[in-house]
């Protein structure tokens, strides 16, 4: 340290100092992203502030404030501060986080390829199978008994579209629960 | 006066309306069980729920939710109290009192003060609601484009730099959601922006989706995560009992305290951004200093439970004013309910108080926006009483059947429900999809300190934002500078920067005191 609350440029990184690296440089790459985008917009206005200016001035600013992170991060890089058992990804369950977006990636899949009940069963199950049961018998139960139910409240009750699969169309599965829908 | 004669129509209105009068008593229930389940919030609640709402008439649909919002507020005390886990963030003050009571058999006894407290101060601050927003609302009237930005602006840099633990972070997270609401057609030009050249996002993104990723699947992701570390609820506290019982001198001997922390609540809930969380810790820390016993506080005393659950539940009506009166959301529950307005056809702000404001249903009946606003008013009186009863008797059992719920079935119910809830606002797998990657998105801004809150607030504010900004300056001779020559919006941005600045202050002088130690 050369001074309170300074390091040498030597000095070790700790682990908010690296994180905070890592989310200024998701946010200026998010910046970019959505900057480039905004260029793209078609400016033709008759105002003196068309339909791109404001998306290009966010973007810009998050570009900025994205570097004043990465910066503020590099000048205190071995500062700790106390608050940091909930902060980052250090005691992330990574296994537990893609078990669940996978979950809901095949449930969506599911949905556009062979419609909502059977998606719904199959995420039913994956869900029981995500949060801890080991039992196929309440796997395959406790799905069928889901999609029954979320077919009765939501395409039943609500009356919600009932979609047909894009390559296989089960309908007449969901048809028996909800004639009508 | 004028406003309590206009309160007495809404309860007539009220009454008159079963669906609105069951979906409200409904809500009370439905609030304190989300709220009690540990992790979850009203939030939550309201995200799951809102698809239903486009199914019914203006009245039920607003009532359900604003309900929802306070019974959810009230139900996070059950998980502090019993399970020593939050269920609210405005709940994290009375842990502190809350579950050393319980645990040395007092459960029923910490339930009660939290229920009456929470029921004063609900009921405090809507009051002030009630009488403070007719008042503000004959001044907001006037206002124009120019002063509906600075309006919005400041909105902006207040709930950014006010709702995180970072000022940085904050305002990130309100300019991200900006960004994503500015995705669609441009409503002047027409022309297409930030579509990434997909034809699905023309229209836009929808809030539903956003709040159940949000709000809904990346508390899921962050469950399934606990229940791989086993630490879940440490239930079975309220089965054992030792002078289990709260006394009516007591409750009297609280009531100063309580009025004292409901007031402090009121005004921390009408500033945007500033909510629950806030105030719970604001009123524990102020009753704390004023107490004789300060030294037992934090071991199980009943003011340590009173003084925050009376401040959080206060912020819920006072939250609703800048809504009403201005249409800016000042809390995620007022973003939700714009929302269900809209969806309505009721335009949010100061118009909403006039009588000449018709609104017609689909079923052919016809009422002023104002009766309409006083008859939620009416709701939300009856929604506070419900949650009340139904706390002061029924807490303790709807805490100890959600202890006896194994995570690892109810998850999966919530899992399936918010996936549900993501296609049903417009029937579209793209929303499913979209809900999928904002709970990657807000699971992230959760562990690195950004602010969902703000995220989706600026989402709903930033194409009002944006189309008064363009208005003011199509009727401006002077350019940018009618926002500093107009002394209304002038005095708005001067707020703000004020706010930034007392909160950047303020940090430094943390740090440095951390530094320091």
């Amino acid at each position: 340290m050369t001074r309170a609350g300074q390091a040498s440029p030597l000095a070790p990184m700790t682990y908010r100092t690296r994180i905070d690296i890592g989310v200024a440089v998701v946010v200026i790459a998010i910046g970019i992203v959505f900057g480039i985008e905004a260029l793209r917009i078609n400016p033709a206005s008759h105002e003196a502030v068309g339909p791109r200016s404001v998306p290009v001035f966010l973007a810009l600013l998050m570009i900025v404030l994205g570097a004043g992170i990465g910066l503020s991060a590099l000048a205190n890089r071995t500062v700790e501060t106390a608050d940091t058992d909930d902060f980052g990804f250090r005691d992330s369950d990574l296994k537990r986080v893609f078990a669940v977006i996978g979950a809901g990636i095949v449930y969506t899949a599911a949905f556009w390829a062979v419609g909502y009940l059977t998606a719904t069963v199959l995420a039913g199950g994956l869900a029981l199978w995500v949060f801890g049961v080991r039992s196929p018998l309440v796997i395959i139960l406790g799905a069928i008994a889901a999609g029954i139910a979320y077919q009765f409240i939501f395409m039943g009750l609500m009356g919600l579209l009932d979609p047909r699969g894009e390559l296989l169309d089960l309908r007449w599965l969901s048809r028996l629960i909800t004639p009508g829908s | 006066m004028e406003a309590f004669s206009d309160l007495i129509g809404g309860f007539g209105m009220l009454f008159g309306d079963p669906q609105a009068i069951f979906f409200t008593l409904l809500a009370a229930f439905v609030g304190i069980v989300f709220g009690a389940l540990p992790g979850l919030t009203a939030s939550a609640a309201i995200a799951m729920l809102l698809p239903l709402s486009f199914y019914l008439g203006p009245l039920p649909a607003l009532a359900f939710l604003y309900v929802i919002g306070k019974s959810g507020r009230y139900g996070g005390s059950i998980a502090a109290i019993l399970f020593n886990t939050p269920g609210t963030a405005a709940s994290a003050a009375t842990m502190q009192d809350g579950y050393p009571m319980a645990k040395r058999g007092q459960p029923n006894r910490a339930l009660r003060t939290a229920t009456v407290a929470s029921v004063f101060g609900d009921y405090i601050g809507e009051i002030i609601l009630i009488f403070g927003a007719v008042w503000i609302a004959q001044y907001t009237r006037t206002f124009g484009p120019t002063e509906y930005f600075a309006i919005y602006l400041m909105a902006f840099i207040v709930i950014g730099s006010v709702v995180g633990k970072s000022i940085t972070k904050g305002i990130l997270s309100t300019i991200f959601g900006a960004l994503v609401a500015l995705i669609g057609t441009d409503v002047i030009t027409n022309a297409p922006r930030l579509t990434f050249g997909t034809q699905d996002l023309r229209d836009g993104l929808s809030l539903v989706p956003l709040l159940i990723g949000v709000f809904v699947i990346s508390e899921i992701i962050i469950q399934a995560e606990r229940m791989a570390k086993g630490s879940l609820v440490d239930a079975g506290l309220a089965d054992q009992h030792k002078n289990d019982h709260l006394s009516f001198a007591e409750v009297r001997r609280l009531v100063p305290m309580m009025f004292r922390s409901s007031i402090m609540g009121s005004f921390i809930g009408m500033m945007p951004g500033l909510g629950s969380s806030v105030a719970c810790f604001v009123a524990y820390g102020e009753e704390k200093r004023r107490a004789k016993n300060s030294e037992e506080w934090g071991t199980g005393v009943i003011e340590g439970i009173a003084a925050p659950e009376s401040a959080n539940n206060a912020v819920s009506g006072p939250s609703m004013i800048p809504l009403l009166t201005l249409g800016v959301p000042g809390s995620t529950v007022a973003a939700v309910l714009i929302g269900v307005f809209l969806i309505h056809g009721i335009q949010v702000g100061p118009l909403l108080f006039s009588d000449s404001n018709m609104i017609i249903t689909d079923t052919g009946d016809f009422f002023s926006s104002r009766e309409l606003i006083f008859a939620l008013f009416a709701a939300g009186l009856v929604g506070i009483a419900a949650y009340g009863i139904l706390g002061f008797w029924g807490g303790p059992l709807i805490g100890k059947t959600i202890a006896r719920i194994p995570a690892k079935y109810l998850y999966p119910i919530i899992f399936l429900t918010a996936v549900a809830a993501s296609y049903s606002s417009r029937a579209s797998i793209v929303d499913v999809g979209i809900a999928l990657l904002f709970g990657l998105v807000g699971y992230a801004m959760r562990r690195t300190e950004f602010a969902p809150a703000a995220f989706i607030i600026a989402f709903v504010l930033a194409r009002p934002m944006e189309e008064s900004f363009r208005q003011a300056l199509l009727l401006s001779d002077d350019g940018a500078l009618i926002f500093l020559r107009e002394p209304v919006a002038g005095s708005f941005l001067a707020v703000a920067l004020l706010v930034v600045a007392l909160r950047i202050i303020g940090q430094r002088r943390q740090r440095k005191r951390a530094m320091a130690s």
